[in-house]
C-alpha cells in the first residue's frame, strides 16, 4: 500500500507534505526547494517541463507556458471570469466540449484539469523520491469558496495524475488543522488566507480533537496576483511615458514586466525600496537594446495594495456577521498564504483584529501540512481500535404505528422496550421543561462509537449556498452556506402540466438572491415521470453534498416511493 | 474548565457499533431534533446545542466509518445528516423559536423548508415596528409603547411591553418573533469565550 500525502495545489506554487508518526514535514525536491511553481511548459522537443524549469520559460516561450490555471479551473467558457483572465494570459485558449475552457500549445489542446494533473504528477514524483516509497493517495486542497464545478475539476486532475483522492479539503481548514490539533483546551480561530489568486476567511472552533468550521467566506478573484498586475500596469505606463514604446504589444516584454512586478513586491516585504532593471524591452537606433530601470518604494506599494486589502477586510466582516459571533470571541487570527508576508497586510489585519496575528507556521507551507494531517487521519486504522462499552444496554425506541413506515426491514426485531431514562449529561436548565409532545419517539440511548476509537475529527461546512431557480429568476435556497457536510436536503416539486414527463431545475451556487448573479451548476433533469394529472404528482428531489463539497442528486415519486431518474447536465450536456 | 476525566476503554467487537448505527438509522426520521442530539426537552442554550452536536458528530461523522461496509457507511451518513439538520435548526434563534412551537404542537419533524420560510417571515417581522404587526387595538397600544422604548434603547421596557402585546394576541407569530428579537438584543452575550 502506498503512502498518503497532502497537496496544496496553489495558483502560483504547489507544496506537498507527508505526516507519519505524528510528525509532519514538507517534502523537498532534489534541489531542496519546498515550492513547486504551478507552471507547465510544452517544450519544442515534445517534453513537458513542470515547476521552476517551466517558470523560466514564461519569459522566453510565453505562448506554450501555462500558469495560474487554478484561476480558471472548473469555470465555464464564456463566463466573465474566463474572459477577464483570458485577456491577461499570453497563451491561447479555446472552447472545448461541454463549454469547457481549453488551452492550446504547440503540443495540442488540453483541458485545464489535464494541465493541473501535470503539476500534481510532478508533486507526486517529488513525494515518492523524498519518501522512497510509492504514493497513491492524497488530500488535495482548494480555496474554501470553490464551487461544485471547481472542486470536481480539481478532483479529476488528481485522479488523472494517478492519485486516489481522499478528500478535497478547504485550504483554510487545512491551515486550521495544522494550527488547531494539539491545542490545549478549546479555542476559536480566524484564518485569514490571502494567497496568489484567492482570498478566504474561515472561522472555526477547536476543542478536544474536534475541529469545527463555523463559517467561511471568500473571494475567488482576489489575491497577490492582483497586486502584481497593478504594479505591472504602473511599470507599463512608465515605459510608455519615458520611451514611447508600448510594451503591451509584446507578450515577451509583458511576461518580463510581470516577473519584475512580483520580484519588486517580494523585495518590498523586507526592504523600504526595491529596484529592477528590465533588459532589452525594445531596440533603439542601430539595434541598441533599451534597458529600463524601475524603482518602487514600500509606501507606493501600499497605496497600490490598499484597495485589495480593503476588499479582504470587507469579506472578513461579512463572514463574521454570518457566524453571529463577535470578534472578541476569537482567540487568535492566523495568517496563511504568500500575500500575508506583505508587512502592510499584517498591519491592516492587526488593526482590524486588535491583536497581532499569529504566524507560527510558514504561510507557504501550512496548508500542505494540514492536508497531510488529514490524509493521515483518513487512512489511519482508527476504527479498528477498541471502542468503549455503551453506558447501558441499548434502549429500543418506542414507536407509534405511523412511524413504522420508515423502518427498513433489515433491522432486527426490537426486544420489548424498557423504559428509557434521559441521560443526564447536560447542565440543568433554568428554562421550564416543555410539555412532552404526544408522540415522542426516543433516540437510542447510546451513541455507536466513542471518539477515542477514531482519533481526531474534522467537521467542515459548505462555503456557498446551493439553490434552485424559481419563477422570476429568484433563488430558492436549499442548502444554506455554512451547513455541515456531508449534507442531504430534500425539496418537493409538483408537476404543472397534465402527464408531465420531465422536471427541469436550474441549480446554482452563490449568495445573491437572483439566480443570474450566481454560478450556474447546470440543469437537474428528472425524467421518466409516471403519467398523472397536473399537480397530483409530487417529486421529492434530494440534494446531497458530499464531504468534498460535490453535489449528487436523486429523486423519487413521493406517492409511490419509487426512484425516478435524475441527473445533472452541465452547460447543456450531460 | 476542569480536567478531563480519564476515558475507559474496553474491547468490543465492531459489529456492536454497526448494530447501534442501524438502530439509529431505523428511527432517525421520526426523532425530534432534541432527542436526536440527546438534549432535554427544554429550550436549549447555544452552548448546549454546540456541545451536544459535537458529541453527536463524533459518533456519526462518516469519516469515522470509512473502514465500514457501504451499508453502515450510508446509515451513518444518513444519521449524521439528520443531526446536522438538528444543529442547523437549534443553533439559529429564529429557527429554534419556530421549531419549539412546532414541537409543542406535536410535530416532531416539520419540513425544513417550511420552517425556514416561517423563520424568514419572522425575521422580516422582527425588522418592522411592532405596532404594524399588532391586529387588535389593545395589542397595538402595547406594541406602540414597545417601539418607542426600542427607539430609546430601553430594551427591558420594550420587552415588557411586547410581552403584554403578545399576551393580548397569543396567536400572533410576528409579534412573538419581534419579542424574541428584542430579547436576543437584550441578552446578547458579549465577549464570551468558548468552552
Amino acid at each position: 500500500m502506498g503512502a498518503a500525502i497532502g497537496i496544496d495545489l496553489g495558483t502560483t506554487n504547489t507544496v506537498v507534505a507527508h505526516c507519519a508518526n505524528g510528525e509532519t514535514r514538507v517534502l523537498l525536491d532534489e534541489t531542496g526547494a519546498n515550492l513547486l511553481p504551478s507552471v507547465v511548459s510544452h517544450l519544442p522537443d515534445g517534453r513537458v517541463a513542470v515547476g521552476r524549469d517551466a517558470r523560466k520559460r514564461r519569459v522566453i516561450d510565453a505562448e506554450n507556458t501555462f500558469f495560474s490555471i487554478k484561476r480558471l479551473i472548473g469555470r465555464q467558457w464564456g463566463t466573465p471570469e474566463v474572459e477577464r483572465a483570458r485577456a491577461g494570459f499570453p497563451f491561447k485558449m479555446k472552447e472545448g466540449p461541454k463549454k469547457q475552457a481549453m488551452v492550446v500549445s504547440r503540443a495540442g489542446e488540453f483541458t485545464l484539469p489535464a494541465i493541473s494533473a501535470m503539476v500534481i504528477k510532478r508533486a507526486k514524483e517529488i513525494a515518492e523520491a523524498a519518501l522512497g516509497q510509492p504514493v497513491d493517495k492524497a488530500v488535495v486542497t482548494v480555496p474554501a469558496n470553490f464551487n461544485d464545478l471547481q472542486r470536481s475539476a480539481t478532483r479529476r486532475a488528481a485522479k488523472e495524475a494517478g492519485l486516489d483522492v481522499l478528500r478535497i479539503l478547504n485550504e483554510p481548514t487545512a491551515a486550521a488543522l495544522a494550527y488547531g490539533l494539539g491545542a490545549q483546551g478549546s479555542e476559536r480561530l480566524a484564518i485569514y488566507d490571502f494567497g496568489g489568486g484567492t482570498f478566504d476567511l474561515t472561522l472555526l472552533e477547536v476543542s478536544d480533537d474536534v475541529v469545527e468550521v463555523i463559517a467561511t467566506a471568500g473571494d475567488s478573484f482576489l489575491g497577490g496576483d492582483d497586486v502584481d498586475m497593478t504594479i505591472e500596469g504602473q511599470i507599463a505606463r512608465a515605459i510608455i511615458a519615458q520611451t514611447r514604446l508600448d510594451p503591451r504589444t509584446s507578450t515577451e516584454v509583458m511576461a518580463l514586466i510581470r516577473a519584475a512586478s512580483e520580484h519588486l513586491k517580494i523585495q518590498l516585504s523586507d526592504n523600504e525600496t526595491a529596484r529592477v532593471e528590465l533588459k532589452a524591452i525594445g531596440y533603439g537606433e542601430g539595434g541598441v537594446p533599451i534597458n529600463f530601470p524601475y524603482e518602487l518604494s514600500r509606501t507606493q506599494l501600499e497605496r497600490l495594495a490598499k484597495p485589495f486589502v480593503d476588499k479582504t477586510l470587507a469579506v472578513c466582516n461579512d463572514a463574521l456577521r454570518s457566524s453571529k459571533l463577535d470578534l472578541r470571541d476569537f482567540n487568535s487570527v492566523i495568517l496563511v498564504g504568500g500575500s500575508t508576508r506583505m508587512p502592510y497586510v499584517q498591519e491592516r489585519v492587526e488593526a482590524w483584529f486588535g491583536r497581532p496575528p499569529r504566524i507560527d507556521w510558514n504561510p507557504d507551507e501550512v496548508v500542505a501540512v494540514g492536508a497531510a494531517i488529514l490524509a493521515t487521519m483518513l487512512t489511519g486504522k482508527g476504527s479498528e481500535r477498541p471502542a468503549p462499552p455503551p453506558p447501558r444496554a441499548p434502549a429500543i425506541p418506542r414507536l407509534r404505528t405511523p412511524m413504522f413506515d420508515t423502518m427498513p426491514v433489515a433491522v432486527p426485531a426490537p426486544p420489548p422496550p424498557p423504559p428509557s431514562e434521559p441521560i443526564a449529561t447536560h447542565r440543568p436548565h433554568t428554562n421550564p421543561p416543555l410539555p412532552a409532545g404526544p408522540a415522542a419517539p426516543m433516540a437510542p440511548s447510546i451513541f455507536p462509537v466513542a471518539p477515542e476509537g477514531d482519533g481526531p475529527l474534522l467537521i467542515d461546512v459548505t462555503p456557498l449556498t446551493l439553490g434552485v431557480e424559481v419563477l422570476g429568476g429568484q433563488v430558492d435556497p436549499i442548502i444554506a452556506r455554512n451547513t455541515s457536510v456531508p449534507c442531504t436536503r430534500t425539496r418537493r416539486f409538483a408537476t404543472s402540466t397534465e402527464n408531465q414527463r420531465e422536471l427541469l431545475l436550474r441549480v446554482c451556487q452563490g449568495e445573491d438572491p437572483r439566480a443570474a448573479n450566481n454560478t450556474s451548476l447546470g440543469e437537474l433533469i428528472v425524467t421518466e415521470l409516471p403519467p398523472a394529472r397536473r399537480g397530483d404528482l409530487w417529486i421529492e428531489v434530494s440534494f446531497q453534498l458530499d464531504a468534498d463539497g460535490i453535489l449528487n442528486v436523486s429523486a423519487k415519486d413521493e406517492t409511490s416511493g419509487r426512484e425516478v431518474k435524475a441527473q445533472m447536465r452541465v452547460g447543456g450536456v450531460s | 474548565m476542569g480536567t478531563v476525566p480519564p476515558r475507559k476503554i474496553s474491547i468490543r467487537p465492531p459489529q456492536d457499533r454497526d448494530r447501534t448505527v442501524l438502530r439509529w438509522v431505523a428511527v432517525i426520521d421520526s426523532l425530534d431534533y432534541l432527542a436526536m442530539l440527546r438534549l432535554p426537552r427544554a429550550i436549549p442554550s447555544d452552548d448546549d446545542v454546540r456541545r451536544a452536536y459535537r458529541t453527536f458528530a463524533r459518533a456519526f461523522h462518516p469519516d469515522h466509518y470509512r473502514n465500514s461496509s457501504p451499508e453502515i457507511r450510508a446509515a451513518a451518513a444518513k444519521v449524521f445528516s439528520a443531526g446536522a439538520d438538528a444543529y442547523h435548526v437549534l443553533s439559529d434563534p429564529m429557527l429554534r423559536l419556530r421549531y419549539m412551537k412546532s414541537l409543542e404542537a406535536g410535530v416532531a419533524r416539520p419540513r425544513l423548508e417550511e420552517l425556514e420560510r416561517a423563520s424568514r417571515d419572522d425575521a422580516r417581522a422582527a425588522a418592522q415596528p411592532a405596532a404594524s404587526l399588532a391586529k387588535t387595538p389593545a395589542a397595538r397600544a402595547a406594541a406602540d409603547r414597545a417601539d418607542k422604548m426600542i427607539a430609546l434603547g430601553e430594551l427591558a421596557y420594550a420587552k415588557a411591553a411586547l410581552e403584554e402585546a403578545c399576551k393580548r394576541e397569543p396567536e400572533n407569530a410576528a409579534l412573538a418573533a419581534k419579542l424574541q428579537a428584542v430579547e436576543r438584543r437584550l441578552y446578547a452575550p458579549r465577549g464570551g469565550k468558548p468552552r
